[in-house]
């Protein structure tokens, strides 16, 4: 678990029924206040990220998912769903959050201590 | 053969910094061009961008970008879906038309500057596809409301308004002009790209295609989303702009920039965001409130900006900006659609029954503020009596933002201390003010602004003639015909009330 947490530090919340989450599908969902991103890429498995950009805060859902891409509709970052990482900009992430399938159901499971669910990213100079 | 990685190939194609040795780097960055603040070359040329594209790329994402945009406008063009959209809707585009499409074509005048003036080759590459963009977005903006003369010949303010000196034209050049046609690169940088691309323009491009596409205008939705994919790449060049002035010492000096403009770019947004969005849109496709989109797109991601570059708020946020978002554009509405004849197009009152209830719920102690002046003109119009509802005088217009002083609504609603204006006297000539930091961005730099007279000072000083209403509507290039009337023909007085089926104030 690379979140820093334990499975007793986790709250897992249902957040979608399988069947509304096919391949190739990106789905938002509001996870106790927080906008939730659930994409199942072609032939991958289902992740959960943060819902909104690390560039300015638009929602991701409005994007769009090709293979392991997806690409923001407010001004077309790019990120690699299987990693979660930027690839355009490098250097940005998406806060991942732990998925679980019980029978039909998605769960997400956040941190319980409070903290930063949504990574933002702005620019740094050369060297730094 | 294998394709390199970006990170394997991207820095050098881009990047191409020497030390001069022939000429003086005062030569080749003059100060009025190019203000480093006394920076060192090596330290400019840690300029980063996030996002990445090579030309290729560029050309490539562009050709799709125009591709889609002209093949939407073409389908408009052959459909009646234009003929079909709300007058008030309609009053927004017409406003939006004149007030952005030739600016784009002045912005790459300020895109061109730093993409010859910027402190390093990666900042002038991006500032070289501003250039392209800014230059595509003048092209589309004149070529699609050109492509619809036939069906709404106010369009033809598109290319003609800035042209002009109509009072809200004059209002955009002064701050265009001020941001970016009259400005260094580095100051451009933090001041057109960083305070005004970053934040504002989504307002008007990614708010307002959300609202267009509610109503139904497919063709401006898709033409103003498209532009905002370019906007956001190349406003780019004011984050590692600004990491450059903080690393350096140069924060106060950049606090300064950024509070100046971001002022300046808030009043005029106020004004065409504002009353497009609270007033021109129809009320079933509200999405937001001008004021809920400022919040979430404005002071929440300014505040998240400021703390991630260690800049501060500005000075007047709590004590002005703030309060502002409650009454400002209302006053500025109700002035723009009293003064209707001097726009160039139809202003939507919007204050129907079900839209003042819409903007009490909005906007809690609207009916007790500017409600009581559209009760009374309600009243005008409903007895026949027109002419008290046109205006034969002119308002007193701000020396900063050029737009009418509307302060007494601000002191009627109670979030301003005093409905007098704010004045300043200099060389024996007085200044006035809408507000503090109005008056503040005049005298922090007076002789940058001192020369410039507004609409009424033309009109003292003898330039109108003759010196009427008629005079004056014939400088700012408004014939009879162009004068903006109330969109829906006063329909908005005469409605009843949705939800209790009572005629109200009959």
């Amino acid at each position: 678990m690379d979140r820093g947490t334990t499975e007793a530090d986790l709250i897992w919340v249902q957040a979608a029924a399988l069947e509304d989450i096919w391949e190739g599908d990106l789905l938002e969902v509001d996870l106790d206040g927080e906008s939730v991103i659930i994409v199942h890429p072609e032939g991958g498995k289902i992740k959960a990220f943060q819902g909104i950009c690390p560039h300015q805060e638009k929602s991701l859902a409005d994007g769009y998912l090709e293979g392991n891409l997806l690409v923001c509709a407010g001004h077309r970052w790019e990120f690699d769903v299987s990693s979660g990482k930027g690839i355009n900009p490098m250097g940005c992430e998406l806060f991942e959050y732990l998925v679980r399938v019980e029978g039909d159901l998605l769960f997400v499971g956040y941190p319980r201590k409070a903290g930063r669910r949504n990574f933002r990213f702005t620019a740094t100079l050369a060297g730094e | 053969m294998p394709k390199l990685g970006r990170t394997e190939w991207y820095d050098l194609t881009r990047d191409m910094n020497w030390t001069f040795s022939y000429v003086n780097e005062e030569d080749v960055f003059p100060e009025e061009l190019s203000n480093g603040f006394g920076i060192p070359a090596s330290q400019w040329w840690r300029w980063d961008e996030p996002y990445k594209i090579s030309y290729r790329e560029y050309v490539h994402n562009q050709y799709d970008k125009d591709n889609e945009v002209y093949a939407v406008n073409a389908a408009i063009g052959r459909s009646k879906l234009f003929d079909d959209l709300d007058p008030g809707w309609r009053a927004a585009v017409v406003a939006h038309y004149g007030a952005i499409a030739v600016p784009e074509y002045l912005a790459a005048i300020g895109e061109s500057r730093m993409a010859r003036f910027g402190r390093a080759a990666a900042w002038r590459n991006m500032a070289t596809y501003g250039t392209l963009d800014e230059t595509r977005h003048g092209q589309i903006q004149t070529f699609f409301p050109h492509s619809l003369l036939e069906k709404e010949p106010r369009f033809d303010w598109a290319h003609k308004a800035l042209h002009t000196n109509e009072w809200g034209a004059i209002a955009a050049r002064s701050l265009f002009d001020d941001m970016f046609v009259a400005n260094d690169a580095v100051t451009t940088a933090l001041q057109l790209t960083f305070t005004f691309e970053t934040g504002f323009t989504n307002l008007q491009f990614l708010g307002m295609a959300a609202d267009a596409m509610k109503v139904g205008d497919v063709g401006f939705g898709a033409l103003i989303s498209s532009i905002q994919t370019d906007e956001a790449r190349h406003a780019q060049q004011g984050e590692p702009t600004l990491r450059i002035l903080v690393a350096n010492g140069k924060k106060d000096e950049a606090q300064q920039m950024i509070d100046h403009m971001f002022w300046r770019s808030w009043h005029v947004f106020a004004l065409l965001t504002g009353l497009s969005m609270d007033y021109y849109t129809p009320l079933e496709h509200r999405s937001h409130s001008f004021k809920e989109f400022m919040q979430e797109w404005i002071v929440k991601q300014f505040m998240d900006q400021f703390r991630d570059f260690g800049m501060n708020l500005p000075w007047y946020w709590e004590d002005y900006f703030l309060k502002e978002l409650d009454w400002y554009h209302h006053a500025v509405h109700l002035g723009v659609w009293y003064w209707r004849p001097t726009v160039w197009w139809n202003p939507d009152a919007g204050v129907s029954p079900d839209e003042r209830d819409w903007l009490e719920e909005k906007y809690p102690g609207w009916n007790d503020s500017v409600g009581k002046w559209w009760d009374v003109i309600g009243d005008n119009v409903r007895n026949g009596d027109f002419a008290l509802t046109l205006p034969e005088t002119f308002p007193m217009v701000c020396n900063m933002c050029q737009i009418p002083i509307v302060s007494p609504a601000g002191f009627l609603a109670g979030k301003v201390a005093s409905p007098a204006p704010l004045s300043v006297t200099r060389k024996g000539r007085r200044y006035n003010f809408c507000s503090e930091p109005c008056r503040w961005i005049f005298q922090s730099n007076p002789e940058r602004f001192e020369g410039h007279l507004t609409i009424v000072d033309r009109l003292l000083a003898g330039i109108i003639q003759p010196p009427t209403v008629e005079g004056a509507l014939a400088y700012m290039g408004l014939s009879p015909s162009e004068m903006g009337v109330d969109a829906t023909g006063y329909a908005w007085a005469t409605q009843t009330n949705h939800h209790s089926d009572q005629v109200v104030n009959l």
